[in-house]
């Protein structure tokens, strides 16, 4: 009987996704050349800050609106603001095979409504406070390299270090993901057991990782892990632990069914993709390649293969290129990680109360950071990009079939030993 | 918990052997003027003898605080004075997020406005940090230490004046407007000149006299340097603050003219931040 169930229940949840994605896609709002347009909307993500101008997007039911404004006056994560604008599309080279049409706005009129959401608010508020004080304490790549390992804010981050980031591949510390979520859920918990009795420390935590997912920004990345997080620490409350290993899949149904666009999310894709790399495929080679026996760098190197492996494809379909020195620098820079998060994560928890402490705290990761970038800007000095200018998509199909085979081969021969 | 104390103890020798470091080499002492690579724009940071720093305009973007950081020990977020020469982009940008990320002591400026949302939003900001602006003009002085200092030599107050009558608003003859200026330390004098245009820069050169270093005026703009000007301030160094353009900056008459003087010329655009050190006699370029 239980077979059948775990049969059964993805195949309803797949056909009611189909259905929904289906729909979706029927119904999707188009836009055309010269339209006038206006949209009340509430700012979910910082603005990117490039150079004179700061850049963000409208999202219209998965349709993205590219809006660029001069750099002042400055528009914050939380505030709602009135844009008007004429449609402009233009293609773009996003890699030297893929083209996408992107819809910016022109003659851009932007009102900035003073109220906004209010629980959004006060967050934002606490947000810009945090980052605020990150910023008139630490070197700006230091305090940004900083923000965005802790919360994954990344719009001040000068464009160079941006750059060197993703030419070594390490571009992903700087996405709030799941480790953060692990951390900060993990410290949570552990901090409020000493005090409160289990379920209510785990009921805790999990309001904690949501006050958390809301305030580093609402990506697909961070609401993936935040899902993730609430539903593996629920799964405690209720003493059900099957729940977590399914809570990869269940978290992807629950998102692609609320806003089917993200399945086009690169961010998502991603996300998704390594931590299932991480879940699956990382305890396989932790078994066969001897490289867990090196302190510090081995765990990284053998996690950083995994989530390479299962999102190689994506990487070069999407991209184009593909990161020569990615395993050898995560290897040497994924420890400071931990430590950076908690040192920073204190710091910024600090802020408000007794602001002495959070910069000691700032100044310990210093030492930290400037190993980070130094790393990073080195070999990115070196260069190290391969890109790989066409790609089959069916190659690619073909690739995750193979992949998931291999992976239920090797699972199956253990379980048989 | 054991752990987590290795971790901290090294943590703090490692800051400790930055502040030591740190220590040394920016407290040694001498005059640092740094023409920090912001781009097309201007942004000039200095670090007096007696560790007083000092910034004349913020450039285009962001860029100016991580020249700032290069050229200041990282515990010292405190910045004594910021001049701003006139409010365009180019020049005041930079400054709206140093003002954010640093305790600004004084805030020098000229009084002519041009009523952009920029300028808006610079106001605001003052007044949130509760700032109030200086507005300088000639024969204003600001005296650092015994052997520095500031002497503003442009605007005159009777042109700004004529022009706050006129009423006029136009962002783009402000230029004529900006904070002209001469940094004296000892024997080692800096003509700083924004972005003033002939005949008001042949002026400035004329009250300045030799100098050893010469901000050429606006990019390498045509109408910003002449023969005049270099009669009489007869700089041993030249350097312009460019980058990317569609101006055609630094132009070529410019150049020409710079070459056929023999003065050594340095551009942000070719050779990137330019410091130049001098104990007040001698001096030298890093």
């Amino acid at each position: 009987m239980p077979k059948l169930t775990v049969i059964i229940f993805p195949v309803i949840l797949l056909i009611l996704l189909s259905i929904r994605v289906f729909y979706f896609y029927q119904s999707k709002p188009v836009f055309t050349e010269g339209q006038n347009v206006n949209f009340k909307i509430i700012l979910l993500s910082e603005p990117q800050i490039s150079g004179r101008m700061q850049k963000f997007q409208i999202n219209v039911s998965g349709t993205k609106i590219y809006v660029s404004v001069p750099r002042f006056p400055e528009y914050h994560y939380g505030n709602s603001l009135k844009i008007s604008g004429v449609i402009n599309t233009v293609t773009s080279n996003t890699s030297s095979f893929s083209k996408r049409n992107l819809i910016l706005l022109k003659n851009i009129k932007i009102e900035s409504n003073s109220q906004s959401v209010f629980g959004l608010a006060v967050l934002s508020s606490f947000r810009q406070n945090i980052a605020g004080f990150f910023k008139g304490t630490l070197p700006p790549v230091s305090a940004s390299l900083l923000l965005g390992i802790v919360f994954g804010i990344k719009d001040s981050m000068p464009k160079e270090f941006m750059d060197s980031l993703r030419t070594t591949g390490v571009l992903h510390v700087i996405a709030a993901s799941g480790m953060n979520v692990t951390l900060i859920g993990g410290f949570l918990s552990g901090f409020l057991l000493l005090f409160f009795k289990r379920q209510i420390a785990l009921a805790m935590s999990i309001l904690g990782i949501i006050i958390y997912a809301v305030m580093a920004g609402l990506e697909p990345s961070i609401v993936r892990a935040g899902i993730m997080g609430v539903l593996v620490f629920s799964s405690q409350i209720l003493g059900r632990q099957n729940l977590a290993s399914y809570s990869l899949f269940l978290t992807a149904f629950l998102m692609l069914f609320l806003s089917p666009f993200l399945i086009e999310d690169i961010g998502f894709q991603l996300s998704f993709l390594s931590t299932a790399g991480i879940l699956y495929i990382q305890p396989i080679l932790a078994d066969r390649v001897g490289l867990s026996k090196f302190p510090i760098v081995g765990e990284a190197t053998i996690t950083t293969l995994s989530a390479q492996i299962a999102t190689l494809p994506i990487m070069l379909l999407t991209f184009g290129t593909l990161s020569l020195w990615s395993v050898v620098v995560n290897a040497l820079v994924l420890w400071t990680v931990p430590i950076l998060t908690i040192l920073g994560g204190i710091a910024a928890l600090t802020v408000s109360f007794f602001n002495p402490l959070s910069k000691l705290l700032l100044y310990l990761s210093l030492p930290l950071l400037l190993f980070f970038e130094k790393l990073v800007t080195f070999f990115a000095a070196i260069g190290g990009m391969v890109s790989i200018n066409s790609l089959n998509p069916f190659l690619a199909v073909g690739y995750y079939l193979l992949l998931c085979s291999i992976i239920i081969y090797l699972k199956a021969e253990k379980v048989s030993v | 918990m054991k752990k987590a104390l290795i971790i901290l103890s090294f943590l703090f020798i490692v800051l400790g052997g930055i502040f030591f470091y740190q220590k040394a080499i920016f407290f040694d002492g001498k005059l640092h003027v740094v023409f920090c690579n912001v781009g097309e724009g201007d942004g000039i940071f200095i670090r007096t003898p007696t560790a007083k720093n000092i910034l004349i305009d913020g450039g285009p973007d962001d860029s100016i605080l991580s020249c700032l950081s290069k050229n200041m020990p990282f515990w010292d977020r405190k910045i004594d004075i910021i001049f701003l020469s006139h409010p365009h982009a180019d020049h005041l940008n930079g400054l709206i997020s140093v003002l954010n990320r640093y305790q600004v002591m004084h805030y020098v400026t000229e009084k002519v406005e041009n009523g952009t949302l920029l300028e808006k939003t610079e106001k605001q900001l003052l007044a949130d940090k509760k700032l109030t602006a200086n507005y300088f003009s000639k024969g204003d002085r600001i005296v650092i230490s015994e052997k520095t200092q500031f002497k503003t030599l442009w605007p005159p107050k009777e042109l700004t004046n004529s022009r706050l009558k006129s009423s006029k608003n136009d962002n783009l003859d402000i230029n004529g407007f900006a904070l002209g200026q001469l940094l004296i330390y000892k024997n080692f004098r800096v003509l700083f000149t924004s972005d003033l245009e002939i005949p008001a820069i042949d002026r400035i050169a004329e009250e300045a006299g030799r100098v050893t270093v010469l901000k050429v005026s606006h990019h390498g703009s045509r109408n910003g340097l002449d023969r005049t000007v270099l009669n009489f301030a007869m700089p041993k160094l030249a350097v312009i603050s460019v980058g990317k353009n569609s101006y055609g900056h630094p132009t070529p008459k410019i150049l020409g003219l710079l070459d056929q003087f023999g003065i050594k010329t340095l551009r942000t655009d070719r050779d990137g931040e330019i410091e130049i050190v001098s104990d007040g006699e001698k001096w030298g370029v890093r």
